[in-house]
């Protein structure tokens, strides 16, 4: 291919200039029968064979934002997570019906299925995966207690724990053999773990300087990664190492870029070269960047843009057997699409795309309120993976904390005196029964002693109703 | 800043010149330097005096607070490289200056102790290789009482995971509290991890840690002066779960020493003697 990558400058779009509903998380099923896309909390499915959009039960739909699509490797099912804390299993079969809802009690962020789709991994917002099972609805025991304190220690004792990171986990990925687990969280970190022990880590890419975007494996080679992020570069990987075999920068072409990596694929079957489409966040174009798949590197000089005129692209897949660049925008006019598509070979428009027709058709912008529609962009931004996105706030924190009164961390002396008298007057009151002289702070360190304090205090407080 | 070599009332010592609070919160961002992995750190910083491209880290003390372990651990293992990991600045401060004010007194010792300001909650990984360390550390570590702030124990299923990733198999990990309901959740999520199981009891109530863990903390100390009691154990670093002793009796070690009936015979010959640090 002839065509010269030609830089266009980027035109940075404000969010509050949105006029229409973007869509976003387009996900087709291998035999290319289906196209999924969410349409904010809503799924919506484009059939292939019918040459329409299908139409799915509202009265099913999720109540939160859909955070994960993804078609089951038979194609006869789709699954979908939300934050409305629910998994639903549609039948592609069966015109989309909801055959099953899963209450997992935890605001999803990401999902991924198994090798044989019977189970499903789950990232919560603190970073913890958990499975759960499409199968059989028994191992998915789910206590919900009224206690909100002990959320934590139920989710440790939950049997459907799996491994979890202390920070949130933007992306979980399969490795191609299924016998590891690649999960990249906001604290710079892809990790990489044996599955299904999980348990044992096999090892860490460490590299990226802010939060990771997104991460995808490379078709061809089982033993490549790349990675995109929050610092503007996209990084290419031997996972099983840790390794970092390169590093692209794209800070020079966008200041401040954030690189989201989007599909891997090959124009066609002869070519050792793969194509990463990647995008930057408000940067109104879309990014092939060409990779050598024996050498196993980019090739950084071929990088090739297709320049978007008044809108950046969201989120991008590849239909039609590869053949179509399918990609959602962000629309800031009445008059821009939510979709358009591109041939994948020569990165020419396809205006006549009957998918992009179909989408472009509806209109859903007057449904939402300003508030649900600032709440749809901030999901798709992935604000939430942001450190010090209020900064400002932290440096007021900080102020206010050096006002605070520092506590000792010794217990001195006077501290005792202090104890010993409470203990004096607590023997004064109740002579006839005995009492533990030491000081409180004391016998709440031991699991009788804490009892013991518990007792007194109903004590008291009926004393104090009596009174 | 002039360090007052003599202390009127030992209480004093240390307030008037680092006033430091009990508690951070490991969830929060904070603004300090963190490499971006273990080959990118630079360790010439901490320990001047060592060949850092011949030697490597091997025991860390996680929370080291005022880093009377590490000072132990000088003399204990002269040929082995200790870091304490703090997340409290004024505290790593202290610890700098007293390390600082040690290898000046005495020229040539303790260049094999350093201290850290991080959060080892995030950022261990980001520090030691895979299988790096030998012992691991966690003294006194912060209770959290409440339920809401159980997530913030430095031991959980999930954080244990990526101490194994550090540990070398075979290291040993050993963790103390006066607190009795913290160190039963340290014990048992140690015990229920597929990686990690109790050493032989024997093994620990000979190792030449243990009066260390016990009595060389600030801590530690403040127990004693209350008369309080400590629990503690030490765990081993396995690779196959499968192996794992199930018949295994975990058993608990206490200071001062708690007469177990099933152990009458040893009561009388192990006694843990208490070392000055000083």
């Amino acid at each position: 291919m002839s065509t010269t990558a030609v830089f266009i400058p980027p035109q940075i779009m404000v969010t509050s200039n949105v006029e229409k509903v973007p869509i976003s998380i387009i996900t087709h099923s291998s035999d290319s029968n289906f196209i999924a896309y969410r349409l904010n909390n809503k799924l919506n499915i484009f059939d292939n064979k019918l040459n329409k959009l299908g139409e799915l039960e509202s009265g099913s739909q999720h109540t939160g934002i859909i955070r994960s699509i993804e078609f089951t490797k038979n194609n006869q099912s789709l699954i979908t997570s939300s934050s409305d804390k629910f998994l639903k299993i549609w039948d592609t079969t069966n015109n989309f019906k909801n055959i099953k809802s899963i209450n997992t009690n935890k605001k999803i962020i990401c999902s991924i299925l198994n090798k044989d789709d019977s189970e499903i991994l789950v990232s919560d917002k603190c970073g913890d995966v958990f499975k759960y099972s499409l199968i059989d609805d028994s191992k998915n025991k789910i206590e919900v207690s009224g206690d909100k304190s002990a959320k934590h220690d139920e989710k440790e004792s939950d049997k459907n724990l799996v491994f979890g990171h202390y920070s949130s986990i933007v992306d979980i990925k399969f490795s191609p053999c299924f016998n590891y687990l690649l999960s990249a969280d906001r604290d710079e970190k892809i990790r990489v773990s044996h599955y299904p022990n999980c348990f044992d880590i096999e090892s860490f890419c460490l590299g990226h300087t802010k939060y990771v975007t997104e991460i995808l494996l490379v078709p061809g080679r089982d033993d490549l990664l790349i990675s995109g992020s929050g610092d503007g570069t996209i990084k290419l990987w031997n996972w099983k190492q840790g390794k970092c075999l390169q590093t692209v920068d794209f800070n020079s072409k966008h200041e401040n870029a954030i690189t989201i990596p989007q599909v891997v694929f090959k124009v066609d079957a002869t070519t050792t070269t793969n194509q990463l489409i990647f995008s930057i966040e408000n940067s109104n174009n879309i990014y092939i960047l060409p990779m050598n798949v024996e050498k196993g590197e980019f090739n950084q000089s071929e990088l090739k843009t297709i320049p978007l005129t008044q809108s950046s692209p969201i989120s991008i897949d590849l239909i039609d057997n590869g053949k179509t660049i399918l990609a959602s925008l962000l629309p800031t006019t009445k008059e821009v699409d939510v979709a358009i598509a591109f041939d994948s070979t020569t990165l020419s428009q396809q205006s006549d795309n009957k998918v992009v027709i179909a989408i472009n058709s509806v209109d859903a912008s007057t449904t939402l309120k300003p508030a649900e529609l600032k709440s749809v962009l901030e999901s798709i931004e992935k604000k939430q993976y942001r450190k010090h996105v209020s900064y400002s706030k932290q440096m007021m924190n900080s102020t206010d904390n050096k006002n605070k009164e520092d506590d000792d961390l010794s217990l001195d002396e006077q501290d005792i005196d202090d104890t010993t008298d409470i203990n004096n007057n607590n023997k004064n009151k109740n002579q006839e029964t005995i009492q533990d002289s030491r000081p409180l702070k004391l016998r709440k360190m031991t699991i009788e002693g804490d009892k013991e304090i518990q007792k007194e205090l109903e004590e008291k407080e009926s004393k104090k109703q009596e009174e | 800043m002039v360090y007052q070599k003599q202390e009127p009332k030992k209480k004093k010592a240390i307030k008037p010149y680092h006033r430091i609070k009990a508690h951070a919160n490991p969830a929060s961002d904070y603004n300090f330097y963190y490499p971006t992995g273990p080959e990118s750190y630079d360790w010439t910083k901490n320990y001047p005096q060592q060949a850092m491209n011949e030697k490597k880290v091997e025991i860390a003390d996680v929370g080291c607070g005022y880093g009377g372990l590490l000072i132990s651990l000088s003399s204990l293992f002269p040929e082995r490289l200790s870091v304490g990991m703090e997340l409290r600045d004024k505290v790593v401060q202290y610890v700098e200056e007293r390390i600082d004010k040690l290898r000046e007194k005495h020229v040539g010792q303790f260049q094999n102790i350093s201290v850290i300001r991080t959060n080892a909650m995030k950022y261990l990984p980001n520090y030691f290789e895979k299988g790096q360390l030998q012992k691991i550390f966690f003294l006194f570590p912060d209770p959290h009482f409440k339920k809401a702030t159980h997530k913030r124990r430095i031991i959980s299923p999930t954080l244990l995971s990526e101490y194994a990733y550090i540990l070398a198999p075979g290291a040993y990990a050993y963790f103390i509290s006066d607190v009795e309901e913290l160190y039963l959740w340290m014990f048992e999520h140690f015990k229920n991890h597929p990686l990690f199981e109790q050493v032989e009891r024997d093994i620990a109530e000979n190792d030449s840690c243990i009066p260390l863990i016990v009595n060389s903390t600030e801590e530690g100390r403040k127990v004693n002066r209350i008369d309080g009691k400590k629990w503690f154990a030490v765990f081993r670093r396995i690779t196959d779960p499968s192996k794992k002793d199930l018949t295994f009796k975990n058993y608990t070690l206490t200071s001062p020493k708690e007469i177990d009936s099933t152990t009458t015979t040893t009561t009388s010959t192990a006694t843990i003697t208490e070392v000055e640090s000083k």
